[in-house]
């Protein structure tokens, strides 16, 4: 159990800890830095396996940010997957525990209007690099952006559109695709 | 309660956690959190449990592959309307092109990125409130 531990559930600590604390603007914001630790530093998933677990975690029911609960499961069962999810929500809920009654004491102050003017546009640039680092990765190469960009423009065109229909009919397609043999 | 993008964290959990405080306060916000993820933790497990053993049919990636592209499409979108709020800002918007540049384009990791940036864009921000 302690190789196991030095194993799998100390990496798994190691990139989820810190990237809970750089989840500015929601879970989503680290999936650049998730897909880049799973994929090529740590080999934790290859690119298949990354892209099917992103696409589980997503569409799945819930907050739709279990992807460290799912990597932890691959590489360590139960104990894998709850320390991946402990690592990757508790430092953040630990902070904002401490923070968040200082932080509202200070709003109004120019810096604190400063702090949330200045990491709001991170945040948004963080969501388009997750994007990107997925599409990078993406088995389906060139589809997968050119899928993407559809959805993107869709939602962004009816901001209104749920979600989940749009998920139903992209994986529909590819898969209907992929089972008339259209792509090798 | 706006606790926006100024601290870290899933969105969902900062709020259970404000939510657990405010009713039970210590213990309220240690368990309104793992009440909030229990559910999601358990279905994941159960799907990634299905997943692992259907994960030789290969009709099924090509389906996640369309979920993934989607998924994908779902978080540009909400990035460039978070990116479009701020247009009339160039600042705001070199800062996100920054961020897009550094992390999403040439793979830098976060961290370093965001301890050069933050500051960056809070001293920017400050500045520039101070000055207008």
């Amino acid at each position: 159990m302690r190789e196991g531990f030095a194993g799998s559930l100390l990496p798994l600590f190691a990139v989820f800890a810190p990237l809970s604390l750089l989840s500015f603007g929601g879970s989503n914001s680290v999936i650049a830095d998730i897909a880049h630790q799973s994929v090529a530093v740590q080999h934790w998933t290859s690119e298949r396996e990354f892209a099917d677990l992103f696409a589980l975690s997503r569409a799945a029911p819930g907050p739709g940010s279990m992807l460290a609960a799912l990597i932890g499961w691959k590489l360590g069962g139960l104990a894998g997957a709850l320390v991946a999810t402990v690592s990757f929500y508790g430092p953040a809920a630990i902070v904002l525990y401490f923070a968040a009654k200082l932080w509202g004491r200070w709003r109004g102050s120019a810096w604190h209007t400063a702090v949330e003017r200045g990491m709001a546009p991170i945040a948004a640039g963080l969501f388009l690099s997750g994007g990107i680092a997925v599409l990078r990765v993406a088995p389906a190469g060139l589809t997968a952006w050119v899928a993407a960009g559809a959805a993107a423009a869709a939602l962004l065109y009816w901001p209104k559109l749920h979600p989940l229909p749009l998920l139903v009919v992209s994986g529909g397609i590819f898969g209907l695709v992929d089972w008339l043999g259209l792509v090798s | 309660m706006a606790i926006g993008q100024s601290l870290p964290g899933a969105n969902g959990v900062k709020l259970s956690v404000l939510i657990g405080r405010h009713l039970r306060g210590g213990i309220g916000a240690f368990a309104a959190p793992l009440a909030f993820l229990s559910g999601p933790f358990v279905i994941i497990l159960v799907v990634g449990a299905i997943y692992g053993r259907i994960a030789n049919y290969s009709p099924l990636h090509a389906v996640l592959d369309g979920v993934a592209a989607a998924v994908v499409g779902l978080t540009l979108s909400t990035g460039i309307s978070a990116v479009a709020r701020g247009a009339g800002d160039w600042l705001a918007v070199a800062i996100s092109a920054v961020t897009v540049l550094c992390v999403g384009i040439l793979g830098w990791p976060m961290l370093p990125v965001i301890l050069v940036l933050a500051p960056v864009s809070i001293g920017l921000m400050l500045v520039r409130a101070r000055t207008a």
